[in-house]
């Protein structure tokens, strides 16, 4: 499994850490320049925006092209030709999702990371006191802090619960991709009507619940209306968003592994 | 002890039967020839056997094992199709290989590369068609495999490169394991086969040992075939 | 290159002729250590349980003679080596005579006709 994984690394740095380093160069550019925007003239102020410009579109392909990356790996290297390559290794199909799953995870959080860096950066060197920024962050990390302190137990849910919905919204693309699969001549298409008619059952799950129980209704309501989440819907979310990643691993798992069918 | 074994083996796709109750049996230190023409369910067989796809009903075993990530240990598998990443190369590719594939030795085939002027750091979208064949066909076989089986391995190919392909295959003959060769280019590789399978609409219609059919039927194999599934 | 072979004999068969012809034409001489089953079966473009089978059937015959770890060696006898040459030779004069009656000549003219051509040729 750590073979897989590291192969998942592998394929996706190729894409990514160029996008990663050109993202924080680009935002130290943007801090270094974004003083000079007021005062200058002319060609200048042009290359200047242009670069403010080229970071803005860098930090949002960062999130694009994570996405889309996720989920056409997934596809092209498991249902498309390389298929043949990676269901002939010794491996069983549940580690291959397991894998799969697990790097899109990392890249996604390496992103968020990424993202969050070249913001900091910007923040923190785009304006003129240093010293300023770092007196905010310290006071934002102090009432944060104490936030954090009093809800200890509600944090780390949330935690897991943040962790879990990003794996539980990618097992929903690989269950879409594997499902689709099954209609031999439009894998495409199939993909994309397993994914609506994914959403179509949640939303009308979701409704059941919502006039079936009261309890459920009761939750979200303490979720809207308080402002500290109380760990008991911390906690039923977290349990909701395990479900929610089983089942759909499950299916990503049943069709691979009794269904495939490579073309 | 057969290494290969299909008893009653069926799939089906649909409402088409692909193999319809095949039994089959083949013993290592042989190289098997699996013959018919197109859509008669040699691809199939072999991808039942690589656990590509999961049978109807019956059953397929490897060394007396169910497919799963122990038979695809034992079995080097070579499809009719380009299969390898685009962006890796040869180097790559041998490490891949060598991470997960206990039985696959590097030596080899750093050696037929070389003696091909494949170099390693090129990758493999920028390499000729023919030249991406070989490379499949080098890192299939330098593996320690128990079974090998080879899917069309010189179909669409030049002669000089099948003289090649045919000279790898029989170069690389261990007398415990089988290699399974499916082709419908019967001449080209009749005199590298120890024995002929021949596959009719999802049946065997006959499994017998190259010298047995060149004797009782005073032809070759090639003629043979062509007799036999005359339309 | 790959050897040919006709399509109505057992490639061993054909296997064991074409190696007698090697060992009486000297291409693998009396003595002469022979190249290990796989890479002749190579060369031949054949399986090597083929070759082997010719192999055993040349030893059977005693014009191979196999030596524990070091491998495949052709007879020293030269009776067998004479007796060989005579086989293969009877062969070849049987086939050229059959031809030769096929078109129509008399056992002297052909006898005539081979004086002829050897001494045309020797000049």
């Amino acid at each position: 499994m750590g073979k897989l994984l590291k192969f998942e690394l592998q394929s996706g740095s190729r894409l990514l850490l160029p996008l990663y380093i050109a993202a924080i160069i680009l935002s130290a550019l943007t801090a270094a320049t974004i003083k000079t925007t007021m005062e200058s003239i002319g060609a200048v102020t042009f290359i200047v925006g242009l670069i403010n410009v080229l970071y803005v579109v860098v930090i949002i392909a960062i999130a694009v092209v994570t996405s889309i990356m996720i989920v056409l790996h997934f596809q092209r290297n498991l249902m498309g030709s390389q298929g043949y390559l990676m269901f002939s290794l010794p491996v069983t199909t549940g580690e291959h999702i397991f894998a799969k799953a697990l790097g899109a995870l990392i890249w996604t959080i390496l992103s968020i990371i990424v993202s969050g860096i070249t913001l900091f950066i910007l923040l923190t060197f785009g304006q003129d006191s240093v010293a300023e920024a770092f007196e905010a962050y310290r006071y934002a990390m102090s009432v944060f802090g104490q936030l954090v302190r009093e809800n200890m137990l509600t944090t780390i849910l949330l935690v897991f619960l943040f962790i879990a919905a990003i794996i539980g919204s990618i097992m929903k693309f690989y269950a879409s991709i594997a499902v689709g699969h099954l209609w031999g001549s439009h894998p495409i298409m199939g993909a994309v009507i397993a994914y609506i008619v994914f959403g179509i059952i949640e939303s009308n799950l979701f409704f059941l619940c919502v006039t079936v129980s009261k309890r459920f209704l009761d939750a979200i309501d303490l979720m809207i209306e308080s402002e500290t989440l109380p760990p008991v819907a911390a906690g039923t979310f977290l349990a909701i968003a395990v479900v929610y990643t089983l089942i759909y691993g499950f299916i990503t798992w049943f069709v691979l592994d009794k269904k495939l069918n490579l073309e | 002890m057969a290494i290969f074994e299909c008893r009653q083996l069926t799939k089906r796709y649909g409402s088409t039967t692909a193999l319809d109750h095949i039994d089959l049996s083949l013993e290592p230190g042989r190289i098997v020839g699996l013959l018919g023409p197109n859509g008669s369910g040699k691809t199939t067989l072999i991808k039942l056997a690589a656990r590509l796809l999961t049978p109807s009903s019956g059953q397929i075993l490897i060394d007396g094992e169910v497919p799963g990530p122990e038979t695809k240990a034992m079995i080097s598998y070579l499809p009719d199709r380009e299969f390898l990443p685009e962006y890796m190369n040869t180097r790559q590719l041998l490490n891949l290989y060598q991470d997960f594939y206990a039985d696959f030795v590097p030596a080899r085939a750093e050696e037929m590369l070389s003696s091909l002027d494949i170099r390693p750091n090129i990758p493999v979208r920028k390499l000729s068609k023919g030249t991406r064949e070989k490379v499949r066909l080098i890192l299939t076989m330098s593996r320690d495999a128990k079974v090998y089986m080879l899917d069309e391995p010189i179909a669409g190919v030049d002669p000089a490169a099948r003289d090649y392909i045919l000279k790898t295959i029989i170069g690389n003959y261990e007398p415990e394991a089988l290699v399974l060769i499916s082709t419908h280019l019967i001449s080209d590789v009749e005199s590298v086969l120890d024995e002929a399978v021949f596959l009719k609409e999802g049946h065997i219609v006959l499994h017998k040992s190259v010298d047995e059919i060149r004797e009782e039927h005073g032809m070759s194999v090639d003629d043979y075939f062509r007799d036999v599934f005359r339309c | 290159m790959k050897w040919q072979f006709k399509p109505g004999l057992p490639i061993y068969q054909q296997l064991v002729s074409i190696m007698k012809n090697s060992i009486a034409n000297g291409t693998y001489p009396a003595g002469a250590k022979l190249p290990p089953v796989r890479e002749i079966a190579m060369e031949a473009g054949v399986n090597p349980n083929t070759m082997q089978r010719a192999f055993a059937t040349l030893e059977q015959e005693g014009l191979l003679y196999s030596v524990r770890t070091s491998g495949r060696f052709v007879t020293e006898d030269q009776n067998m080596l004479n007796n060989l040459r005579k086989d293969l030779s009877g062969d070849y004069i049987r086939e050229l005579v059959s031809q030769l009656t096929q078109l129509g000549m008399s056992r002297e003219e052909i006898l005539a006709a081979v004086s002829e051509w050897i001494q045309k040729e020797d000049k």
